[in-house]
Order: structure tokens, then sequence, then C-alpha cells
């Protein structure tokens, strides 16, 4: 039911922002517009900026499945309940997806407006936020102690297939990705890989 | 060097002065409502400010001759008189950095590193690797350069329109414009810098000229998320904290980098937040020394402002009723555990006139609780007017604002009454986020989650009950902190 009410309000919501947005001339050269000096976007700052060291002592973690709730927790958290989190068991996943981590933390966000096609700072603005919550989530993992990583440049499809493997959601007829939140306005935002022990999701 | 406002008494500033420079170019409609709202507010600084410059002797001028407009903050702070520049390496963690507080709280500040991970992860004096803390690169100054296309129709109201809309759609709770003003600038060479690399070519401008070059400045805030907030004086109430200033940075970033693009410069560091957030109209200042707002209360951030030279129309002032509330409430003093809040009236003190807090036994507490949190934030959590932005506390809050101002008072009063019944006079209510858990005495790190299987070194402790644990109680800062 709840899903039902979210999809129909997701329904009404991106045209009348839409609508709204109509009055307003600067409005598709935020969203559509290539930035001029690509040092002025604060996503291509953050894809350069590194990261830090793991914490040399780890702390003492609860069993499995507490884990993943806190780190399903803090990232719904930091990301005001728009993310939908899933964790994927990377030891039934080929080498050349597991890249040697133990477990990924796989999270969607909505985007209005997709990243891969408006390149305007607008447009990014789904990007920005999941870099934004996954830079805290992976920090606070180097920080216990653990290995985790958001730096790993991950193509689209490859993405899609974990965030499908975690159980977010389902590829549709023309292999899009839908998830029951918000329909196939979703970005999948980057993959923390991590030593994290976690409970997997299906 | 300190720039310094001076009432000048020579026969020409005897004269009424017409605003020029930075003020000039505020929009007619927007002066005539702001005298609208000060005529029927009957003590807003805008009558003062017109008071001061039909007055003899009073209007404002700058040291080198150059009429001041008096700034519109609102009813909650005033300037009535002469105001010196503020040196932003005045403030309280550059002095601690100099050693100026002694050497523990230097220690404290610049060599600890926090035993709790999500401290540090989120708090930069106390992180054991400043790159796992996303503000050490937000607050990178973005090199690129100012695009050289303009938008081909500029329009100051749809610019308007379209930055806060942008700021909004960026993550931004709240957005407002201010008239720049040399009153709530940095000190001339003094800028706000976290990296260090902030040189540019108007470092060195003063609060004069830099308010004549950009007249406009750009204020957003991200509201706290108000649950955790509850969790005051503890690692939870931190982070509901650091986590929202790393996002308004992030959204400050976003918002600066666009105005480049969009063809204007922005400055970043010159102009004091909370003179700009005023003037914006974002909120009003209480007596715990914090900007209220009229959405989210006090349980706001108000982030280092954008100046830009891109034309928009400022918003002014808004009265929430902030100043008749604090005026009777002392909620928040009475809870302060360092007693840094002030029972009394507003003082002047600058040449501003508002309720002013004793930062110094606010901030020497942090050594001394650093184990249980970093930020106290109790004068933030209890204040009445920091609730969740639902229908009812909208509602509470238009009632006030549309109160007339005489009438205010035994409004306040009966809304201080249920505020204490519901929400408890000393409130200490029990939060869980995570792993931790308000319920726990003070120092405990038992598991008390019901479904952890892991074999702990403590034992795992269920407690039951809604009432938290919170460091320190007042009988333990009693030890260094006078009480009045």
């Amino acid at each position: 039911m709840r899903d039902d009410l979210s999809r129909l309000r997701g329904a009404f919501q991106a045209p009348l922002q839409r609508l709204i947005g109509q009055d307003d001339p600067y409005w598709d050269g935020f969203i559509n517009r290539p930035p001029s000096d690509a040092r002025n976007i604060l996503t291509e700052l953050m894809k350069k900026a590194p990261e830090g060291n793991v914490f040399p002592t780890q702390h003492e973690l609860h069993s499995p499945n507490v884990t993943a709730k806190h780190v399903k927790e803090l990232t719904t958290y930091l990301s005001k309940k728009r993310a939908v989190v899933g964790i994927v068991d990377l030891s039934k996943q080929p080498p050349e997806i597991a890249r040697g981590y133990a477990n990924a933390i796989v999270s969607g966000i909505d985007a209005e407006y997709d990243p891969y096609v408006s390149p305007g700072v607008g447009g990014q603005v789904a990007l920005q936020a999941g870099q934004y919550y996954n830079w805290i989530v992976s920090s606070w993992i180097r920080e216990m102690g653990f290995r985790a990583t958001m730096k790993i440049d991950v193509p689209r499809a490859e993405r899609e297939h974990l965030a499908v493997v975690a159980g977010l959601g389902k590829l549709n007829g023309d292999g899009k990705l839908t998830v029951p939140r918000y329909g196939t306005k979703v970005h999948i935002v980057d993959i923390i890989f991590t030593d994290l022990p976690m409970q997997a999701d299906g | 060097m300190a720039q310094t406002i001076e009432r000048m008494n020579s026969p020409e500033a005897k004269k009424p002065q017409v605003p020029t420079g930075p003020a000039a170019s505020v929009d007619e409609r927007v002066l005539a409502r702001r005298a609208r709202e000060a005529k029927k507010a009957k003590a807003t600084a805008v009558n003062e400010a017109d008071r001061l410059s039909t007055d003899i002797g009073s209007p404002l001028v700058a040291p080198d001759g150059t009429p001041r407009v008096v700034p519109n903050l609102g009813r909650s702070v005033t300037v009535v008189g002469m105001v010196t520049n503020v040196d932003v390496n005045d403030g309280p963690h550059p002095k601690n950095i100099r050693g100026e507080l002694g050497k523990a709280m230097n220690h404290w500040y610049t060599k600890t590193v926090a035993k709790d991970p999500l401290m540090r992860a989120t708090d930069s004096s106390h992180a054991a690797d400043k790159r796992n803390f996303l503000t050490s690169h937000t607050n990178g100054v973005l090199k690129g350069e100012i695009n050289s296309k303009k938008p081909e129709v500029v329009d100051p109201q749809a610019l308007s329109k379209h930055i806060k809309k942008v700021a909004l759609h960026l993550g931004a709770s709240l957005v407002g414009i201010a008239a720049a003003n040399p009153a709530f600038m940095y000190a001339s060479g003094s800028r706000y810098v976290q990296d260090g690399e902030a040189e540019d070519k108007y470092e060195n401008m003063s609060p004069d000229k830099l308010a004549q070059r950009f007249p406009y400045v750009i204020q957003t805030t991200v509201a706290w998320d108000h649950d955790t907030l509850q969790a005051h004086r503890h690692h939870i109430g931190d982070m509901s904290y650091h986590h929202t200033s790393m996002k308004n940075a992030v959204v400050m970033k976003a918002l600066e980098g666009y105005i480049k693009e969009m063809g204007y410069t922005a400055i970043r560091g010159a102009v004091n937040p909370q003179g700009a957030g005023l003037a914006a109209g974002i909120g009003e200042l209480g007596r715990n020394g914090m900007m209220i707002s009229e959405r989210f209360g006090a349980r706001i951030h108000m982030p280092d402002p954008i100046l830009t030279d891109m034309p928009l129309i400022p918003d002014g002032p808004v009265d929430n009723g902030v100043t008749d509330f604090c005026n009777i409430c002392r909620k928040c003093a009475s809870n302060c555990p360092t007693n840094s809040i002030s029972f009394g009236p507003k003082v002047i003190y600058n040449g501003i006139q508002k309720y002013k807090i004793n930062w110094l036994t606010c901030y020497k507490i942090r050594p001394y609780v650093a184990d249980h949190y970093g930020s106290c934030l109790t004068c933030i959590a209890v204040c009445p007017f920091t609730k969740p932005d639902a229908w009812w506390r909208r509602a509470a809050g238009k009632v006030l604002k549309n109160t007339p101002i005489k009438a205010r008072p035994p409004v306040v009063r009966a809304m201080k009454w249920a505020d204490d019944k519901f929400w408890g006079e000393f409130p200490k209510r029990r939060v869980k986020f995570m792993d931790y858990d308000t319920g726990l005495p003070v120092g405990a790190h038992n598991c008390t989650d019901h479904e952890c299987t892991a074999n702990h070194k403590e034992p795992q402790k269920f407690i039951e009950g809604n009432d938290g644990f919170y460091a320190p109680v007042k009988k333990q800062t009693d030890a260094f902190v006078k009480r009045g």
C-alpha cells in the first residue's frame, strides 16, 4: 500500500515540478548545459578527491545482520530517507565484479533528471547526493578498521546488475532498472566495495 | 585591519543621508515593504535606522567618509552604534589553534583523535586521517574560470527566483538573499578559509568596497534531523550536527560553482553568516545566540555565505516572534550545563543590541566531555522553536507571528507552558541510532540490540523506559564553571 502511494505521488510530482520549472527561463540551462569549466562542478571535485587510510585497529563489531542494519540506517539517514540500500555478497559474484572485496553496498536515489543524460549542475544532483552520503558511509567503515572504497569506476550496466542482485528492483522489458519506490527514475550511485562483514540481501 | 563605523559630527553628516552604494540598488518595492513591516512592528531596525539618519549627529559613516546605511537585521538584533568589523581570526577555533585558550584546550583541538569511528569520519579536528572527512575536500576552492557567457536576458526578479529554486534543488532547506552591507563583512584582509587557498584579487578590499563591488549575499541552510538532535550532549546529536554541516558545505560549494557557470563572481569567506542570515530573512537571533527560523527553529546551520555580483532582489528580515519568546522563555539558559546563556535582557556589544552568550565557558567544556560528545547542542535541542516541521508546529508559529506585538506575552506564556508540559522542562529523551543508545548510563558501551548474536567484551544490556542519560550533569560542570 505504501509503495503504491509512493508510486502515485511520484507520478504526479515529476510533471508538476516540471510545470513549475517552465516559468523559469534559466532552468533548462541549469539542468542541461554542460559546464564551461569542469573545475566549477562539485561532482568532478569529489571524483578526484583522495580517500583516507583505514584506521589501524578494528572496531568491535555486532553480528553481520546488525552491522548490515546499521549500514542501511546510516545511509538512509544521511540521504534524508531518499536512498534505497542493499548488500551484495561478492563471494557469489565473478572475480571481475568482486574485485577482491567481500561485500558491496549498493544504493539508489530518486533522480528526477538522469545524471547520464543531463550534464548541467542541476542534472548531476542525484550523483552529488549519492557522493555525499556514500563518502561518509565509506569513511566510517574505514575508520572502523575495514577496507572500503567508492572510487572504483563501475559501468552502469554492472551497477544495475548489482542493484538487482541486492534486491532493490528488477530490470523491465526495456532493460531499465525499476525499483518499487521510484520506478525508473532512480540513479544507482557509486558502489561501495568493502570487507566489512555484513549479511547480504537477496 | 579592522574597519570601524564611526558617527561623524560634521555638518554634512548631520543632514539626512540619501542611501548610496549597495543599498541604492535595493528594489523600491522591497524598501517600501520593509518600511510597512517596520511601521507595523513599531520597533524594527528600519525605524531605528530612520531615526538615526534624521537625528542630529546620528548618520553612520565609514572612516573614509563614505555614508553607510544601517542594516535592517529585524527585531532581534539592532545596530545602535559603532560597529567594528570582526576579524575572522578572533573566533574561538583560531584563538585555540594559536594556543591563546591554554595548553589543555589547544591539545584537545589540535592533537586528539576521537575514540568513536563515526566522530573520526565526521569531525575534522578529531579525525585520524583528514582525507576521510568530506569537507576537507569540498572546502577546497573551486579553481574553475568564470564563464564568459552570461545569460542573454538578465532579469533580477527571475534570477532571484531561479537561484532560490536552484539552492533548494541542490539540497538546501531554506534560502535567502540579503543586500550586502559593510557592517556584516569581516575586517579587510581576513577571510574565513579552511584550506588557506582562497587568495584572490578581492582579498584585501575594504568592507565598503567589497559591498559596493558585490552587492548581494546568498545564504542557505540545511535543517538538522529533529529526532537525532534530541540526543543532545551525545554522539547521536553530534551526528545530526556534523552531517548537516557537511551537507551545507556541499550545497554552498555546488551553488558557488553554478554562479560561476552563469558568468558571475562568487566570493566566499568574506561575510559574517549570522548577519547575512538575519538580513536575508532566514531567521532571528535567539537568547541562545543561535539563528531561529520559522520552520525549523534553532536546528539550522549558518554556513559561510556567497557574496556575488549577480543582479538579484534582496529579501528583508523576518519577525517570527523570537524576541518576544526569548524575553519570557529562558529555557535554554536554565538547561545550559555551563551557565553560558544569560537570563538577563539584551546587551549592547560592539554597537549591536542583542542577546550575547559567554562563548568561552561554552567552548571550554569540550575537552572534559570529549569521550561522550563533541558539541553540546542542549540550547538548540530544548528551544521551544526546535520542533519537527509538522502542521501543528507551523500552526503555532503562524499564531505567534500574526499576533500583534503587544499581545504576544500572554500567547508566549501559554506556548511555553505547553512546551514544558509535553516536551519537559529539562528534556532528556531516550534516542537510539545505529549502535548508540542514550538509555545507557554515561560511559557504558554495552550492546542493546536484541537481534545481535555477537560475543561482545561487555555483556549485552536491555534497558526499558524512555529516559536518556546525558553527560555532564550540572554538578560535574560546577567544578569549573561558576554559577550565578
